[in-house]
């Protein structure tokens, strides 16, 4: 009874992996029927997932299997992957060779469930693992997203830096569990390291290690600098589709997972940690805005757009989720909100890059837009708006975003974050330059080129859904702001609201003997 | 069960292993090169002085589907090795017909860790169809 109860709370990562090992298997079909289904088959795997949220994934009451906790903030996340996911899927429709099929979207899957584990993840190896069910398949897309020789370079780059970073991640795993004695995160049900940082009061130095070891590992997952060099090149290197994947999916796991830590620390990090943080993200947003400032790529100027984000989104994790009511005084819903915005307005933006080529490669210069609203004026119009959400300016969703982040950042009234908001405003301005460089390219130039479409219908419906939801999320953010909202207060309050849960069955089975 | 993280005491014996192997190992370069005799030669100087000629050195290419086979091996290899510890806890579930308690608290009867190990042989098997599908088990 209770094992059935345990794998319906999972079934929506069940479902996405049983779904992967179908899709391997049919994708090695003799018949290119079958294996052109593959696609329109992982869908509706992301739609069944969708109904096993819908339908098992709210938090409840319930008794919860060991390892994981099933949180708001896990049902946000989930909800968040799927279906950003879905989004990302219409773009990777028609990215993989016919005989690879199987695998390309197997390996979407995988991460994805990964990216879900990672947000109900309460121990430090179920941690460990979920990060590196997400990273593990990325290496393998950047691989198969092209048959050139760079997306091989940048996967083996891509590879070696994330097996290295997840090194250095789990070595930082090892401190905390040497210093608490568990690994297992939060929760009400015996020794957590929520608990012992609780007791212990200060932090010892040990700890400190480990902490800062944790947050190498994960900055390497969001691209912050300094642990954001690999980026340029994979993004580069990787087919267009891809790297809106890789926009997306790494990072929501990433930031995840630091809010989890932190909230592991209480929201209460000592001193250095904070100054360490704080530097990183100042330096995280200031160098990614002055190097998309060189390039004269799309999506090279988009890959340090990216690491110029993950800086901007560090604000929200160091402000944390408790200073006062409503969205504006809050990091992590901030965080929440601004990365599915980021993964919508990221993926809108390569997927038209993908859409459109010359001479049978696709666009990815500055000099390859020229002109494309002649051509193709809804692909332009659709760049612009995802453009302008990216440089923060109003009526898109990321207007919305940065003003929850920096608002945050302004209601504590500390004096560090306050001067952090305001090298992420100066930052914002530096870099509406290059990204008006992009939209200027698509309107005010002569085209030089002759552009033809590629990639089918998918592609152009989610460029269309991505638009289209960076206007609606600025005309109404409130309801996706208080489902954030809603998740950080589970994360805050993890252990108390844990409290009133029933007890381990361990305990009622031996007070039955 | 707190480490008490002022007193290092407990690992002095970690160190003190450490000391005695390179101690050990440092004695035994040493000695080796103070007794043996000094001869050179090519054939002294070669890779296997008695064994197979040499036929290039060790960074030369070879062939991926050696690579392959190692993969194959150290996958499968690694994955049967779950089953031996899984098979004695099976087996006093099953004997006694009593629930196990599982490491993480909760009671686990003969039929789950069954149902359980078939999900991984499950596994297993996609695993093995894939790649028997895919070619990998065939040398040319």
């Amino acid at each position: 009874m209770t094992t059935a109860m345990y794998l319906t709370q999972l079934s929506p990562e069940l479902c996405l992996l049983a779904g992967a090992c179908l899709v391997w298997l049919f994708g090695v079909s003799k018949h290119a029927g079958v294996r052109s289904l593959m696609a329109p088959f992982t869908l509706l795997i992301l739609v069944a997932a969708m109904v096993c949220t819908a339908q098992f994934g709210r938090p409840g009451s319930a008794e919860q299997p060991v390892g994981l906790l099933f949180t708001d903030l896990a049902y946000y996340v989930r909800w968040a992957t799927l279906s950003v996911g879905a989004l990302l899927l219409l773009v990777n429709w028609r990215t993989p060779a016919d005989r690879e099929q199987g695998e390309f979207f197997g390996m979407i899957l995988c991460s994805m469930a990964g990216v879900m584990l990672t947000a109900s993840a309460n121990d430090l190896v179920v941690l460990f693992f979920a990060l590196e069910l997400v990273s593990v398949p990325t290496y393998v897309l950047v691989a198969l997203s092209r048959t050139d020789s760079r997306a091989s370079e940048a996967a083996v780059k891509y590879f070696f830096l994330g097996a290295m970073s997840a090194a250095i991640m789990v070595y930082g795993f090892s401190f905390l569990y040497g210093v608490g004695g568990t690994t297992v995160l939060a929760g009400a049900a015996g020794h957590t390291l929520q608990g012992y940082f609780t007791d212990a009061g200060a932090m010892s130095n040990y700890a400190i290690i480990g902490l800062v070891l944790a947050f190498a590992g994960l900055s390497f997952k969001v691209a912050a600098v300094p642990f954001h060099a690999y980026v340029s090149d994979v993004y580069e290197g990787a087919a267009s589709p891809v790297t809106a994947f890789l926009g997306f999916v790494p990072k929501i796991a990433g930031f995840v997972a630091m809010a989890k830590l932190m909230s592991v620390c209480n929201w209460h990090l000592p001193e250095p940690l904070v100054w360490m943080l704080w530097i990183v993200a100042a330096v995280t947003m200031t160098v990614g805005n002055v190097l998309a400032l060189l390039q004269t790529n799309v999506k090279r100027i988009l890959a340090y757009s990216g690491v110029a984000h993950s800086g901007y989104m560090l604000i929200g994790i160091l402000v944390g989720p408790t200073w006062g009511e409503g969205p504006m005084h809050d990091g992590v819903a901030a965080v929440l909100f601004y990365i599915v915005v980021y993964g919508v307005m990221n993926l809108g933006a390569f997927a038209v890059l993908a859409t459109l080529s010359i001479k049978g490669r696709s666009v990815e210069t500055l000099d390859d837009l020229a002109g494309i609203s002649r051509k193709a004026p809804l692909a332009a119009l659709a760049m612009a708006i995802c453009t302008f959400s990216l440089m923060g300016f109003p009526p898109t969703a990321g207007f919305m975003g940065k003003v929850y982040l920096f608002s945050g950042a302004l209601s504590t009234g500390e004096r560090s974050l306050v001067v952090l908001a305001v090298i992420a405003v100066i930052n914002s301005a530096i870099g509406a330059a290059y990204y008006l460089r992009i939209v200027a390219a698509c309107y005010l130039r002569e085209p030089t080129a002759d552009h033809q479409r590629t990639g089918g219908i998918a592609p152009r419906f989610a460029i269309a859904v991505a638009a289209l939801a960076m206007i609606a999320l600025f005309i109404r953010p409130i309801d996706l702001v208080t489902q954030a909202k809603h998740a950080t207060q589970s994360i805050h309050t993890q252990s108390s609201s844990l409290a009133q849960s029933p007890p381990a069955p361990v305990k009622t089975l031996t007070a039955a003997k | 069960m707190l480490i008490a993280e002022s007193s290092l005491a407990p690992y002095a014996s970690i160190v003190i292993v450490i000391a005695v192997a390179g101690v050990i190992a440092a004695s035994m370069l040493i000695l080796a090169h103070a007794v043996r005799p000094a001869l050179k030669g090519d054939v002294k100087d070669s890779t296997y002085e008695s064994g197979m000629p040499v036929i290039g050195d060790a960074r030369r290419r070879f062939n991926v589907r050696f690579y392959i086979v190692a993969m194959l091996f150290l996958l499968f290899d690694v994955e049967v090795v779950f089953l031996w510890p899984w098979a004695p806890v099976f087996h006093k579930a099953a004997a006694t017909g009593e629930a196990i308690t599982t490491a993480g608290g909760q009671p686990a009867s003969a039929g789950f860790l069954l149902a359980a190990m078939g999900v991984f042989a499950v596994f297993l098997v996609v695993g093995f169809a894939y790649e028997w599908r895919r070619g990998m088990f065939q040398w040319d």
